[in-house]
């Protein structure tokens, strides 16, 4: 393990939430695809359920401590190059998304009319930077912003829970069972930061598999829980709102202290840079897989300007971006990168151990 | 030389960054700050106005607000949104409208499409106050050559009349989630304007069904309405015992409602009352014993009871209107049982009711013997 570059169970579960949580608050999905509102309380079931299938063969490359690149190695360094230029690929997919969500929000929400392309640079160039110091300095950030984060929330369900009506509730599995695990999939397909276990399986400290487990829980419940009190209060209002979490916010309010959600949305926007930083550390680290000399300095820079590039066609509409987010084909590049990928890597390596046993014999 | 970089670029923001139009957005004074919302309707379409902050004649000690009037027309609301910037320069800023008020016109036609206006519009605030006028919204603030009544005044009125009893608020969002609700009944106080005295009260109730106002409530029906909702606070009542007649407040009635609906659907709902005497009319100056103050509690008991069945009746078998959202809280016990919604189910509500109320007399102003 490289100790220089390594970070513990719990950063990494601190960078996951955060980078996961900015989803949560940009929640943009169309209309068909919208979760039934009875079924959103215990989503964290099937969230659950469905990330702990997902993270298996993660699992067992966080028990060998080898990334899906070792195991590459071992069958073919084509392959590694192939695997890694799909990594950062998604990584570079995945930071400009998280960018295009902040767009979006930010040019809905609080700069409607206003051309955003400065303050998304800015917020790349930001991010380049915090990328550019180590995947040690991004966990560290995640830290503190995970706590900012947990504080926003428990401020905005607690202050607004005296407002909770129980018959702004539904009852759950009105459209039926599958479709509640189709939600969950979806959810989870929605988490790409779980595909970073793959490449960080060797340099996260501590009981890996166990944080990540709690983290979905974790995760999953905290959802659940930002559902039902979105339900419970906005009801059908909050139903037709783009972005319901923040439509709560707006609600939120502790005495004096009213219209806290330009500063929540700060503290989102903080989400956003250390996401973008986290995706572009790891297709940086992918793509000196291939080129092993170049600079990851430079690389990140590249990526970082590909991503923005990525974000500024996302970010034009909407609608287009909400389509692609809950296009199967999203789902089928994460089960493909996550589950298909590192289960037959692992099967390629045991059929190539046992050629060469053969062979020995 | 990082260092010097880092400053550089601390400067460029510090120079380039600064005031509200530093990306192409819109300075204070570029800003027409909307503090209220009128808006009727007729075959012409719709007629918007607006109370907004005066920033040009503003009291430089800061003392006063001075607002002017405008109105607009347009065929749809959006467009006499729209006309605003138009007619004026200024870019509407509605985050500061503290309510909105639909004329009676506007009011019956149906509030579904202006709403759906302020259901899109971020800038809006999803917990602006809703209200109805007896007459058209546009002469509520005042006329040209009357004078205005302050915004500020009038939102004053709808929290007092909410918290006298006399009428129920409610945000934006609320009313907006009644409404899209098939089973449920928005709801909005009324306002009165006295030309006279150039004041506003707030009083009563307008009920609404598939958008438009239909209902209104009177006095005591108001007050049964606030009690089966749990929000009846500081309201007056007035009972009758063989030691006269007393005046009570009512300071607090907490509700809770039991469902029970695998037979027939019963409701009890029990409403604990804590009220003080605040008069009692004996000829004299008389202290209070025991014996008469349970005996105002129980007055008070069943005259809250009354207000209660009655609320029910009307409401549940008249006016066919859940309020009490009875029908989802019991979809939500029995979803197959009360999968479909219809008027007929309201009417079993209605036999299954059932209330208790519990009194506490606080105070009786005067220390008891």
């Amino acid at each position: 393990m490289n100790e220089k570059n390594s970070i513990g169970a719990f950063q990494l579960c601190c960078l996951f939430f955060v980078s996961r949580v900015l989803a949560l608050f940009t929640f943009i999905l169309p209309e068909s695809e919208r979760l039934a509102a009875g079924d959103r309380p215990l989503l964290f079931l099937s969230f659950f359920v469905f990330g702990l299938i997902v993270l298996l063969p993660a699992f067992v490359l966080c028990k060998r401590k080898e990334s899906v690149f070792d195991l590459t190695d071992r069958v073919s360094p084509n392959l590694t190059r192939f695997c890694a230029v799909l990594f950062a690929i998604g990584a570079v997919w995945n930071a400009a998304v998280g960018l295009a969500r902040v767009s979006l929000f930010a040019g809905t929400v609080l700069f409607e009319g206003v051309s955003l392309t400065l303050p998304m640079l800015g917020l790349t160039v930001s991010s380049v930077i915090v990328a550019v110091k180590g995947r040690e300095t991004v966990a560290r950030a995640a830290v503190i912003v995970a706590g900012l984060l947990i504080f926003v929330f428990l401020f905005v369900l607690v202050t607004t829970a005296k407002d909770f009506d129980v018959a702004n509730l539904e009852p759950p599995f009105e459209n039926g069972v599958l479709s509640f695990m189709k939600q969950g999939l979806l959810a989870v397909a929605r988490t790409p930061e779980l595909g970073a276990l793959l490449l960080l399986a060797p340099n996260v400290k501590g009981n890996v598999r166990k944080s990540t487990s709690l983290w979905l829980l974790f995760f999953g419940i905290t959802a659940s829980a930002s559902f039902l009190i979105i339900t419970g209060v906005t009801g059908a209002f909050g139903e037709r709102q783009m972005f319901q979490l923040y439509t709560l916010t707006t609600l939120s309010k502790l005495g004096a202290m009213e219209r806290m959600d330009d500063i929540f949305a700060a503290v989102w926007v903080l989400a956003a840079l250390i996401r973008t930083a986290f995706f572009l550390g790891l297709g940086g680290e992918s793509v000196t897989r291939v080129f092993p000399k170049t600079s990851l300095k430079h690389v990140i820079v590249i990526l970082g300007a590909a991503a923005f590039g990525l974000c500024l066609l996302m970010s034009g509409s909407v609608v287009t971006f909400a389509d692609v987010l809950a296009s199967d084909g999203n789902v089928v590049m994460f089960v493909s990168f996550i589950v298909l990928l590192p289960v037959v890597v692992l099967i390629a390596e045991r059929m190539k151990q046992k050629r060469e046993r053969n062979r020995l014999k | 030389m990082k260092k010097i970089i880092c400053i550089f670029i601390l400067f460029c923001i510090l120079l380039t960054s600064v005031g509200c139009d530093a990306l192409g957005g819109h300075e204070l004074g570029q800003r027409l700050i909307i503090e209220a919302i009128g808006i009727d309707s007729d075959e012409n379409g719709y007629l918007l106005t607006l109370q907004a902050l005066d920033l040009k004649n503003t009291d430089p000690s800061g003392s006063k607000h001075p607002t002017k009037l405008l109105r607009f027309r347009g065929k749809t609301l959006g467009d006499a949104f729209g006309g605003i910037a138009g007619a004026t320069g200024l870019t509407p800023l509605y985050s500061q409208a503290r309510f909105i008020l639909f004329g009676r016109s506007a009011a019956e036609t149906g509030l579904g499409a202006p709403l759906d206006f302020f259901m899109r519009e971020y800038n809006a605030r999803s917990d602006v106050l809703i209200a109805v006028t007896d007459g058209p919204a546009s002469d509520f603030f005042g006329s040209d050559d009357n004078e205005t009544i302050a915004a500020e005044e009038i939102e004053l009125a709808m929290e007092s009349g909410s918290n006298t009893g006399q009428c129920a608020k409610i945000p934006l969002y609320c009313f907006v989630s009644l409404s899209l609700s098939e089973s449920d009944t928005a709801y909005c106080p009324i306002l009165k304007k006295d030309e006279k005295q150039n004041t506003v009260t707030c009083h009563r109730t307008a009920f609404f069904r598939d958008g438009k106002w239909t209902d209104t409530t009177d006095e005591r029906l108001t007050e049964g309405f606030l009690l089966l909702q749990g929000e009846l606070k500081n309201a007056t009542v007035t009972v009758h015992t063989n030691d006269g007649a007393f005046t009570l407040r009512v300071i607090n009635a907490e509700r809770e409602i039991k469902l029970s609906g695998d037979a027939n659907s019963q409701i009890i709902m029990n409403v604990k009352v804590v009220a003080d005497v605040i008069e009692y009319e004996s000829g004299g100056f008389y202290d209070l014993g025991e014996e008469e103050v349970n005996a105002v509690g129980s007055a008070l008991k069943k005259e809250l009871e009354s207000i209660l069945k009655d609320a029910f009746q009307t409401f549940y078998t008249d006016w066919n209107m859940d309020v009490c959202r009875l029908f989802r809280r019991f979809r939500l016990l029995h979803p197959n049982k009360y999968s479909s919604y219809n008027y007929t189910i309201l009417e079993d509500f209605a036999d299954g009711f059932i209330c208790y109320v519990s009194v506490t007399v606080r105070r009786t102003g005067r220390e008891q013997m």
